[in-house]
C-alpha cells in the first residue's frame, strides 16, 4: 500500500475548499484547550461529550472537530501543569517537572509559549510521520507482545526513577508503593477482587485522575497553604509569551527527537500520550550536556515533553486507522465516531476509504496550525491568572481540584480519595520521596502486571523469556537500557552524595 | 412565621403539582444510557447506533455514557442504583449472568427492570492466516498430543469467549495454555503479532481481518452459520458438537421500580429504535446478530443463561456463588 | 532524616507483611486457567518493598540519610490542617447542603483562613467562581453537581 500523492493533494484541496471544516477544527481545538486545562476533564471526555453534535453533520466535519479536541486537549493540559502544578490531563504530567519551576521564577508566559510552539512542532512532525509512514509503523506496533510490554513498563519505571529525586532507593520505594496501589480492585485477568475489603467503590480500583489530582494538585495546594507567607512574595510577572527564535533553535534536536519518540510510543496500542511525554523528557535529559538543569525550570524539559505528547496524537491514530485498534482512550472514542458514520476502521478501511483517510491526515496537520494560533492568543490570558491574589487563587484551585476529582465518575468517594492522596503526597515531598515514580507506576502498573503474568504464562514460567535475544530482541534491548540507566545514575548520585556527606562532616 | 411556613407549603404544593404534570408527559428531558464497557467496543457501538435516531422514536435524545471497570459491574451497578424515574437506562451484557455465580458482586438480572434483549453473538476460534492449522480438528489434535503448548488469547477468565473455548477443548480432551487479555481488541492484536496461536473472541470482532485474509476462522461457536461468514463451519460441522454453545448477549434494562407507564414508553420507544432500518443495516454491516425479545422473553432467557453459566463456571473452577 | 527513614522502613515492612498475607487468600483458580494468579504480582512487590525498606534502614543506621531541605512552619502547618479539614467537611456534607449553597461558604472560609484581604474581593470571588463552575458543568458539559436536599425542597426540582 504505497502513498498516493495525487490523492493526497486532492484531499488537501477538499479540506481547504470547505470553510466549515476549518470552523469545526477551530471549535474543536478551542473546546479541547478549555477542557484540557481543567484538571479532571480530559480530552477523552471532551470528545465523548461532543460526539452527539457531530451526528447530523457530514462525517469529516465531526471527525475534524474531534481531532481538534484531541490535539487541543493534550496541549491544554500543559497550561495547568505550568500554572498550578496540576496536569490538566495525564499527558501533561511530565510538563510540570520544568514548567512549574519556570512559572515560579516568573516565566509563566514563556513556559506556556514554549509549550505551545513545542506542541505545534511536535504535533506537526507526528502528523507528517502518520501521513507518510502509517502502514509500516503499524506493523512495528504489532511486534509488541506481552514480554515487550512488560520490558517497556520496566524501562519506563527505571527511567523515571533515574531522572527524579536525589535517591534511587527512595524513587524505587515510591514506585513500588504506586505499583502496589494499582493492584487494588478487580484483577482484570482472573476477575477476582483484590484488597477491596468488600467495598463497591474499590472494585474498579483507585481511579487515575483523582489520584493524579491528589498527588500533584491538592498536594501543592496544601503546601501553598502552609507556606502562604513565602508563596505570596514570589514575583509573578507575565513576562514575554513568545520564546525567542534562538531559544527554540537551541532545542531543535530535542524537539525533533521527542516528536519521533512520541509518534512511535503513540503507535504502540495500549500506551498513551502520558508515556510518550515521559519517554521524550527522559531521553532529552539523558542526552543533555547539562542534565542537572532539568527539573529546575529548563526550557528544554518543557519543549521535550510537549513535543512528545502532541506527536503522540498523530501516532495514536496510526493503529486506530490501519488496524482498528485504538492506541489510547481518545482514539477509542474517535473509533466510535467513525463507526457511527458507518465506517469500520481496519486494514480494509485504510485501503478502500482513502477519500476519508487522506483528508483526516490533512486535518491532523492543519489542526496543529490552528493549535498554534489559538494557543498563542490564549497564552497571555492564562499567564495573567497567576498575578491574581494567591490567597484567593489558591482557594479557587482547591475547589477546581475537588470538582475535577468528582467529575470523572460523579463519585464522592473519588473526592475523598484525592484529598487523602493529597495529604499523603504533602508528607512524601517533605520527606523527599519523589512523586513522579508514583505517577508513572500508576500509568504503567496495569501494563506491567498483566503483561508480566501473560508473558510468564506463555513461556511456562521461564523468566528468561524477557532477555531472549532470538524471540524477544526488543524486550532484551529495553532490559539492557534500563539496567544501564539505573547503574549510571546510581554512580553519579553516589558521587554527589559522598561529596555532600564529606562537606557535612567538615562542617561538624 | 406563619406566613413563612404558608409560603413554604405553597411552594411544596407547587413543586408537587409540577412533578405530577411531569408524570403525564414522560419523557420531558434527555435520557441517559449507561454503557458498562469502553467507548469504541462492541457494546458501545451497539448502544450508539441504537440511539442515533432516538429523537425521532422516543421524542428526546438518549445520551450514551461510558462507565467502565470491574468487568462491567461498575456501570451495571450504577444503573441498578439509579433513581427509578425512567431517565436512566443501561446496557446489560453477558457478564451480568456471572457476577453472582463467580463471587464478584451480588448483582443479577433480578436487580433490574428488564426492557428488551437486543443482540446475541456467537464466538469464534481464530488463528493467523499463515498458521499450520487448517481446521479445528488439526488444532484440537495437536493440542491433545502436546498438552499446554498452544497458547490461546481470550478476553478474561469466566468471560463468554474463555468459557466457550474451554468447553470445546475440555470436551475433546485437549489442554491449551489460556492467556487472558483485557478485551477482544488486545487479544486480536496479540494474535496478529504472533504472540498467541489462537484467539477466542466474538466473531464480529475479527470480521475486518477475516475480510483482509489476515486470519483464518476455524469455527463459529453456534448451531448455525453466521450470514457474514458463510464459509466458516459451525462447531458441529467442524466435528465438535455442543448442545448449548455460549453466546454473548446484550440487552437494555432500567433500575427496578420505574413506574409501569414509563417502562412502556421506554419499551415502545426503544423497540422503534430497534426496528429502524438504519439501525438494522448498521448492525448487520458490523456482524452484530440482532435478536429481539420483550421484557418477559428477556427474563426467561436470563433464567436459562444462569443455568448454563453455572455448569460452564463449574467446569473451569470459577464457580463460587455469592450467598 | 535518620529517624524518619527508620520509621518509614518499619511501617513499610508492616504494610508489606500484611499485604502479603491478605494476597495469600486469593486462591489460584483452576490450573487450567492460569499459573500466575491474582496473588503473584502483589506478593512479588511486597518482597521487593521489604528488601528496599531494609536497605533504607541500614543506610539510615550508618548515617547516610538525606538531609531535610525544608522546614515546616508551625503556624503554616496548623493552617494547612485546618484547610484540609474544611475541605473534607465541605464535601462530606455536600449531599445535604448542595453545591450551590455550600461552595461560596467553603471558598469564603478558606480565603479567611489564608488571610486574604478585602471583603468585597473575597465575597465577589467566592460567588463568581462557583457560578462559573456551575455554568460550565451543568449547562455546557451537562454534568450534574450535587444538588443537595435544601434547595430542591424549597424550589422543587
Amino acid at each position: 500500500m504505497d502513498f498516493d500523492f495525487a490523492v493526497f493533494v486532492n484531499a488537501w484541496a477538499t479540506v481547504l475548499s470547505n470553510p466549515w471544516l476549518i470552523v469545526f477544527l477551530f471549535i474543536g481545538v478551542t473546546a479541547g484547550i478549555s477542557v484540557g486545562c481543567l484538571p479532571g476533564l480530559t480530552a477523552t471526555m471532551g470528545c465523548a461529550l461532543l460526539i452527539p453534535f457531530t451526528f447530523g453533520r457530514p462525517p469529516l466535519e465531526g471527525l475534524f472537530m474531534l481531532m481538534g479536541v484531541f490535539a487541543g486537549g493534550i496541549y491544554g493540559g500543559s497550561i495547568s501543569s505550568i500554572l498550578i502544578r496540576t496536569p490538566g490531563t495525564p499527558a501533561a504530567a511530565a510538563t510540570l517537572l520544568d514548567g512549574y519551576p519556570m512559572a515560579q521564577r516568573g516565566q509563566a508566559g514563556k513556559a506556556i509559549g514554549v509549550a505551545t510552539v513545542a506542541s505545534f512542532v511536535g504535533g506537526t512532525i507526528g502528523a507528517l510521520i502518520m501521513t507518510f509512514l502509517s502502514p509500516s509503523i503499524a506493523s512495528f506496533g504489532l511486534r509488541f507482545g506481552p514480554a515487550e510490554f512488560f520490558a517497556l513498563a520496566l524501562f519506563g519505571m527505571s527511567m523515571i526513577i533515574a531522572v527524579s529525586g536525589v535517591s534511587i532507593l527512595k524513587g524505587i520505594i515510591a514506585a513500588l508503593i504506586g505499583l502496589l496501589v494499582t493492584t487494588i480492585g478487580l484483577d482484570p485477568l482472573s476477575g477476582l477482587p483484590r484488597f477491596t475489603f468488600g467495598s463497591q467503590n474499590l472494585l474498579g480500583g483507585p481511579t487515575f485522575i483523582p489520584v493524579l489530582i491528589g498527588l500533584f494538585g491538592i498536594g501543592q495546594v496544601l503546601r501553598n497553604v502552609e507556606k502562604m507567607e513565602i508563596v505570596h512574595e514570589i514575583q509573578t510577572a507575565v513576562g514575554k509569551i513568545l520564546p525567542s527564535l534562538k531559544e527554540m533553535w537551541q532545542v531543535k534536536l530535542t524537539l525533533f527527537k521527542s516528536a519521533v519518540i512520541g509518534t512511535f510510543v503513540g503507535a504502540i496500542p495500549g500506551t498513551g500520550c502520558d508515556i510518550a511525554a515521559f519517554a521524550s523528557y527522559v531521553e532529552a535529559k539523558r542526552a543533555s550536556k547539562t542534565p542537572e538543569k532539568f527539573g529546575t525550570g529548563h526550557i528544554e524539559g518543557v519543549a521535550a515533553s510537549e513535543a512528545g505528547n502532541n506527536a503522540c496524537v498523530g501516532g495514536a491514530m496510526i493503529p486506530m486507522l490501519t488496524l482498528g485498534i485504538p492506541g489510547d482512550a481518545v482514539t477509542a472514542v474517535l473509533l466510535g465516531a467513525l463507526m457511527v458514520h458507518n465506517y469500520q476502521p481496519g486494514p480494509i478501511f485504510f485501503r478502500e476509504n482513502l477519500d476519508i483517510v487522506y483528508p483526516l491526515f490533512a486535518g491532523m496537520i492543519l489542526a496543529q496550525s490552528v493549535l498554534l494560533v489559538v494557543g498563542l492568543s490564549f497564552a497571555r490570558f492564562f499567564a495573567k491568572l497567576l498575578t491574581f491574589d494567591k490567597r484567593i487563587f489558591t482557594a479557587i484551585i482547591f475547589l477546581l481540584c475537588i470538582i475535577g476529582a468528582y467529575s470523572m465518575q460523579f463519585n464522592s468517594f473519588d473526592v475523598f480519595l484525592a484529598l487523602g492522596v493529597g495529604i499523603f503526597a504533602y508528607f512524601l515531598e517533605y520527606y523527599r520521596y519523589p512523586l513522579s515514580p508514583i505517577l508513572l507506576a500508576f500509568i504503567l502498573g496495569p501494563i506491567a502486571e498483566q503483561n508480566l503474568r501473560r508473558a510468564l504464562q506463555i513461556s511456562h514460567g521461564d523468566p528468561f523469556t524477557f532477555i531472549d535475544p532470538i524471540n524477544h530482541p526488543i524486550s532484551l534491548a529495553f532490559v539492557i537500557i534500563s539496567i544501564l540507566a539505573l547503574a549510571s545514575m546510581y554512580l553519579r548520585m553516589r558521587k554527589t552524595r559522598l561529596e555532600e556527606l564529606k562537606r557535612e562532616r567538615d562542617e561538624a | 412565621m406563619l406566613k413563612k411556613s404558608l409560603l413554604v407549603s405553597a411552594a411544596t404544593v407547587a413543586a408537587i403539582s409540577l412533578a405530577t404534570s411531569a408524570w403525564a408527559a414522560f419523557p420531558e428531558k434527555d435520557i441517559t444510557m449507561i454503557v458498562p464497557w469502553a467507548a469504541g467496543g462492541g457494546t458501545d457501538t451497539l448502544a450508539r447506533i441504537l440511539v442515533k435516531n432516538a429523537q425521532k422514536h422516543i421524542g428526546v435524545n438518549v445520551n450514551v455514557l461510558n462507565k467502565t471497570g470491574g468487568s462491567g459491574s461498575i456501570g451495571m451497578n450504577e444503573v441498578a442504583r439509579a433513581r427509578p424515574d425512567g431517565y436512566t437506562v443501561g446496557v446489560l451484557t453477558f457478564d451480568l449472568a456471572r457476577y453472582r455465580l463467580s463471587g464478584l458482586a451480588p448483582l443479577s438480572y433480578r436487580d433490574f427492570g428488564l426492557i428488551m434483549l437486543l443482540n446475541q453473538n456467537p464466538g469464534a476460534i481464530t488463528v493467523r492466516a499463515d498458521s499450520q492449522f487448517q481446521t479445528l480438528k488439526d488444532l484440537i489434535e495437536y493440542g491433545k498430543a502436546n498438552p499446554g503448548v498452544l497458547t490461546a488469547g481470550h478476553t478474561g477468565a469466566g468471560g463468554a469467549w474463555h468459557l466457550g473455548l474451554v468447553t470445546v477443548a475440555t470436551q475433546a480432551g485437549a489442554k491449551l495454555n489460556y492467556v487472558p487479555f483485557d478485551g477482544a481488541a488486545p487479544a486480536r492484536t496479540a494474535l496478529l503479532g504472533g504472540h498467541v496461536t489462537i484467539a477466542a473472541t466474538g466473531i464480529d470482532e475479527v470480521q475486518e481481518f477475516y475480510k483482509d485474509k489476515k486470519v483464518r476462522i476455524l469455527s463459529v461457536n453456534d448451531l448455525k452459520r453466521h450470514p457474514n461468514f458463510p464459509d466458516v463451519p459451525t462447531l458441529a460441522e467442524a466435528g465438535y458438537p455442543l448442545e448449548a454453545p455460549i453466546l454473548d448477549w446484550r440487552g437494555l434494562g432500567a433500575p427496578k421500580g420505574v413506574p409501569a407507564d414509563r417502562m412502556k414508553v421506554l419499551a415502545d420507544g426503544f423497540k422503534k429504535c430497534f426496528e429502524d432500518p438504519e439501525f438494522q443495516e448498521a448492525a448487520k454491516a458490523r456482524g452484530l446478530i440482532l435478536t429481539w425479545a420483550d421484557s418477559a422473553g428477556f427474563e426467561k432467557f436470563l433464567i436459562g443463561m444462569e443455568k448454563t453459566m453455572e455448569g460452564a463456571l463449574k467446569a473451569v473452577d470459577l464457580y463460587k456463588p455469592v450467598q | 532524616m535518620k529517624q524518619a527513614d527508620i520509621v518509614a522502613s518499619v511501617l513499610l515492612v508492616i504494610l508489606s507483611v500484611l499485604t502479603f498475607m491478605e494476597a495469600g487468600n486469593y486462591r489460584n483458580v483452576g490450573a487450567q486457567v492460569e499459573y500466575f494468579g491474582a496473588a503473584f504480582f502483589p506478593q512479588l512487590l511486597c518482597g521487593a518493598i521489604v528488601f528496599c525498606a531494609w536497605l533504607q534502614a541500614v543506610y539510615a543506621l550508618t548515617g547516610r540519610s538525606l538531609r531535610k531541605t525544608e522546614h515546616i512552619d508551625r503556624r503554616g502547618f496548623r493552617r494547612m490542617i485546618l484547610a484540609f479539614a474544611i475541605a473534607v467537611f465541605y464535601w462530606a456534607t455536600i449531599e445535604w447542603t448542595g453545591f450551590v449553597l455550600a461552595t461560596p461558604v467553603f471558598l469564603y472560609v478558606l480565603m479567611v483562613v489564608m488571610g486574604a484581604k478585602g471583603t468585597v474581593k473575597k465575597v465577589g470571588s467566592a460567588l463568581l467562581a462557583p457560578a462559573l463552575v456551575w455554568l460550565l458543568f451543568e449547562k455546557l458539559l451537562i454534568i450534574d453537581l450535587p444538588p443537595g436536599v435544601i434547595l430542591p425542597a424549597v424550589f422543587g426540582e
